[in-house]
C-alpha cells in the first residue's frame, strides 16, 4: 500500500483492468469514445458495440440484440399533472420509464440514498398515460425511456434512449449526498438537461 | 480502530502485493474473483441500505441509519460499494475534529484544503511554539483520516516540516514558509 492510501483505494487500484480501453462486446475491437451500444433484451442488459455490430442489430430484435438509437427529444406537449406522478408512486422527483418488448411491462428507474432503485408500474396508471400521450406508443420498446424531471419545480419531458439514461444515473450517483440527493446532483441534473445530447451515451465527457 | 481490523487490512494490502508479480491470465482470474466476491456482497449491501433508506423516516430507522454511519466497520463496507451517504469531505473533516485535541496539546491545527481525486490536501497550522515529532504527526493524521476514508487514495500535508524527527517551528516559520509534503519523505 502506497502512503497516505487507505484499504479500499488500494483494492480500486489493484482491480483496475490493465487496459482502460473499453473493448466491443460483440467482436472485441478497441472503442472510440462516444461509441454505439446495444441491449440484449433476453439477458437484459447493456452491451458496448461498435458501429459495424450496432448497424447489423439497428433493423430489431434479430438474435434479440436492439440498437440503442441516437435520438433525444424534449416533449414539450407532455400531459402529466402533479397528481397522475404522485399515482406512478416515484419517491424522487426524476425517473426514467422503459417498456419491456418480451412483456410488455413497464420498468421506472430512479436514483436513492442507496444507488439505483428499480420499480414495476402499475399497468394501468401506464396506460392512462399513454392515452394522454399517444407519442409513447412510439417509443422502442427496452432502448427508449421516458424521462421525466420534477425536481425542484421542473415539469421536463424527455424521449431519450436508455444509454444516455444510465448516463445520467452515473452522473447523478457520482454526485449524490446525503438521503435526498443534494445540491450537486440537482446542478449535474440541470447541465445534462439542458443538453442532453451534449454528453456522449458513456457519459465520458463529465464537465 | 481496532487492531484486528487493522490487521485485516493490513493484510489485504500484503496479498495484493503478492498477486501483483503474477502472470495476466492468473491475475486476471484473481481480479475476476474478487469482483465477483464484490459484486455479490454489494447487491447484498444495497438491498440492507435500501430497507434502511425506506424506513429512515422513522425513528428506529433513523437511528438505525446514524448508528452505521458512525461505526467504522460499516463505514468501510459502505464506502467500499460506493454507498457511503457523506461525501469524503464530511469524514475527512469529522476525522479531523475527532483529532483536535490529540494535535493541540503538540501545537498543531490541522484542517482540510479539498479533496480532489481521491487525494485529500490538509492544511497544518502551529498554534504555539512546541516539539513535535513530525514522524509521528503525519502518522497520526494518516491514521485517522484513512480509519474513516478508506476510498482516499493519498494525504498530502502542506506546512509540515520536511526533514528532522523532532521539530521545533515558530508559529512565524511556519506560516512565512509553508513547505509542501507530498506522500512519503522519500519521494
Amino acid at each position: 500500500m502506497r502512503p497516505g492510501e487507505g484499504w479500499v483505494a488500494g483494492l480500486r487500484r489493484f482491480l483496475q483492468p490493465a487496459s482502460a480501453h473499453a473493448r466491443c462486446e460483440l467482436c472485441g475491437v478497441i472503442l472510440a469514445m462516444g461509441h454505439a451500444h446495444v441491449v440484449d433484451a433476453a439477458e437484459d442488459r447493456m452491451l458496448c458495440a461498435c458501429e459495424t455490430c450496432a448497424r447489423s442489430h439497428a433493423e430489431g430484435a434479430r438474435e434479440g440484440m436492439l440498437r440503442v438509437p441516437d435520438r433525444v427529444s424534449r416533449l414539450t406537449a407532455f400531459r402529466l399533472d402533479d397528481n397522475e406522478w404522485s399515482n406512478l408512486g416515484i419517491p424522487v422527483g426524476i425517473a426514467f420509464f422503459v417498456r419491456s418488448r418480451r412483456d410488455g411491462r413497464v420498468v421506472a428507474r430512479y436514483p436513492g440514498a442507496a444507488g439505483a432503485m428499480e420499480s414495476l408500474l402499475d399497468l394501468d396508471a401506464w396506460s392512462s398515460l399513454e392515452r394522454a400521450n399517444p407519442v409513447l406508443r412510439e417509443f422502442e420498446p427496452d432502448v427508449e425511456a421516458l424521462l421525466v424531471n420534477h425536481l425542484d419545480g421542473a415539469r421536463e419531458y424527455f424521449r431519450m434512449p436508455i444509454d444516455r439514461c444510465y448516463a445520467l444515473a452515473g452522473l447523478i450517483r457520482s454526485s449524490w449526498s446525503g438521503f435526498t440527493g443534494g445540491d450537486a446532483m440537482r446542478d449535474t441534473v440541470r447541465r445534462f438537461l439542458a443538453e442532453p445530447a451534449a454528453t456522449p451515451p458513456d457519459g465520458s465527457a463529465r464537465a | 480502530m481496532s487492531h484486528a481490523d487493522a490487521h485485516e487490512e493490513r493484510r489485504i494490502e500484503a496479498l495484493i502485493e503478492r498477486l501483483e508479480p503474477l502472470d495476466e491470465p492468473r491475475l486476471a482470474a484473481a481480479k475476476e474473483l474478487v469482483a465477483a466476491v464484490l459484486e455479490l456482497h454489494g447487491r447484498g449491501m444495497v438491498a440492507l441500505m435500501e430497507l434502511i433508506a425506506v424506513h429512515s423516516e422513522t425513528s428506529v430507522g433513523r437511528a438505525i441509519a446514524e448508528g452505521c454511519l458512525r461505526d467504522r466497520d460499516i463505514t468501510g463496507l459502505l464506502v467500499l460499494h460506493g454507498l457511503h451517504p457523506q461525501s469524503s469531505e464530511v469524514r475527512v473533516r469529522q476525522a479531523l475534529a475527532a483529532l483536535h485535541a490529540e494535535l493541540g496539546v503538540q501545537g498543531i491545527a490541522v484542517e482540510l484544503v479539498e479533496v480532489e481525486a481521491e487525494v485529500a490536501r490538509l492544511r497544518l497550522t502551529a498554534t504555539g511554539a512546541h516539539g513535535f515529532s513530525v514522524h509521528e504527526v503525519r502518522r497520526q493524521i494518516e491514521a485517522a483520516v484513512l480509519e474513516w476514508t478508506p476510498e482516499i487514495a493519498g494525504i498530502e500535508l502542506e506546512g509540515l516540516p520536511p526533514s528532522g524527527q523532532v521539530a521545533f517551528v515558530p508559529m512565524t516559520a511556519l506560516r512565512s514558509d509553508p513547505r509542501k509534503v507530498v506522500g512519503d519523505e522519500a519521494r
